[in-house]
């Protein structure tokens, strides 16, 4: 699977700090969520059937046990379909994928398969890409603790 | 008083029921919870006045008013437009059936009795108006202050601040646009801020305030009579934004 597409039927989740919540109660989120940063070819994110036969809770746990961010009580995971996504983003882009990326082990680090870029974003901060990151927000189906 | 006040035999005009009357309260019960109208509301009707206005139990000298019919209390000196009353002037709310009827051949379609107002007086709707709308333009900038103080420190723990020139453009255009409805607040990565107008319907505004009054925007916005939605993005003046905003009928969006 690595550098292959996700299936349109699974899920990713991303790390949103409080500051990308347009209110306190996390029930919106603003496109900064959904930008990449200057050096950055994907939108990192992470593959929840990767860890295939857990539940839910426990897919996300591994998720956070195994992230290389620092993940703030404050902040939350955002979860996203890939296929619903990817259908909403293709009425303004074509290229829009969700692409598998696992991270490999180093010195510091476990290994993180579930880890996963979307690609094919405009580049951050011009106004095409808050709008693709409105849109992205519009397609977010939870928000779960990003750390329990 | 007398039983001319009270009588609503001629033909009347009805107040339409999302309108007030403003009567001057003379005593307070508090074991009713009920206002009493001073009686100089009415003690000053000549007969054309009476003619002009006809006032049923609700500001009759015997009457009490309750808690449920008052549709907001205000301090005297707040209102500046009544000097009959005592301590509280009271705007009683007018149920569908009625409280308050005129009739048709007043030549101003209002009242000229010292002490109370109609909803219907276009001077007192105006002033009425505008003590609304300025009391939710206040509670609007108090939500915003307590949201920016909030992303303030949401900031601070993930190593950046908020831009102040985008905090004070953020302040100028909302200063200057007259938007009722609150937007979401957010921070974008370089610390500017970003508020975000969202309906049900999907129309949605963005505006990311970049400084020297340049605004990034985001509009979604609806076609009429479809399901497609336009969407469009921009870098443009605090002007330029708002002749977008009116080019794509979003002012509903903004408004409460």
């Amino acid at each position: 699977m690595n550098g292959g597409d996700l299936p349109d039927s699974d899920h990713v989740v991303r790390y949103a700090k409080y500051t990308d919540f347009l209110d306190d109660e996390y029930e919106t989120l603003n496109s900064s969520a959904f930008q990449l940063r200057p050096t950055d070819s994907g939108l990192s994110v992470n593959w929840l059937e990767c860890f295939g036969g857990q539940s839910k809770p426990q897919q996300l746990n591994e998720v956070r046990r195994l992230t290389r961010l620092t993940m703030k009580l404050s902040g939350r995971l955002v979860e996203l379909n890939v296929g619903v996504t990817r259908e909403h983003i293709g009425q303004r882009l074509d290229e829009l994928r969700f692409i598998h990326k696992p991270l490999n082990a180093d010195e510091v680090y476990e290994a993180d398969p579930s880890h996963s870029e979307i690609m094919g974003l405009p580049p951050k901060d011009s106004p095409e890409a808050e709008l693709i990151g409105d849109m992205i927000a519009e397609c977010v189906i939870a928000v779960h603790s990003a750390k329990v | 008083m007398n039983a001319e006040v009270t009588a609503t035999t001629s033909p009347i005009y009805q107040l339409p029921a999302d309108q007030v009357i403003v009567a001057p309260v003379s005593a307070y019960d508090p074991d009713r919870d009920s206002f009493q109208p001073h009686s100089s509301a009415l003690s000053s009707f000549s007969e054309p006045q009476r003619r002009t206005v006809g006032v049923r139990p609700i500001v009759a000298e015997s009457s009490w008013i309750t808690r449920e019919q008052i549709h907001q209390i205000r301090q005297l000196d707040r209102l500046g437009s009544s000097t009959t009353g005592r301590g509280a002037t009271i705007i009683v709310r007018l149920s569908p059936e009625g409280m308050v009827d005129v009739f048709p051949d007043t030549s101003t379609g209002y009242s000229t009795v010292p002490g109370v107002r109609y909803g219907s007086d276009p001077r007192s709707k105006y002033i009425a108006d505008l003590e609304e709308k300025e009391s939710v333009s206040r509670q609007v900038r108090q939500a915003y202050k307590a949201r920016i103080d909030k992303l303030r420190s949401g900031a601070a723990l993930d190593g950046f601040e908020v831009n102040g020139a985008s905090e004070k453009d953020f302040w100028s255009f909302i200063g200057s646009s007259g938007f009722s409805r609150r937007a979401g607040l957010a921070l974008m990565d370089n610390g500017n801020l970003r508020a975000v107008w969202k309906r049900e319907d999907a129309s949605h505004l963005g505006l990311h305030f970049l400084g020297e009054r340049q605004v990034q925007y985001v509009i979604f916005k609806r076609r009429s009579g479809s399901r497609k939605i336009s969407r469009t993005a921009g870098i443009d003046t605090f002007e330029g934004v708002k002749k977008q905003i009116l080019a794509f009928d979003l002012l509903p969006l903004v408004n409460a």
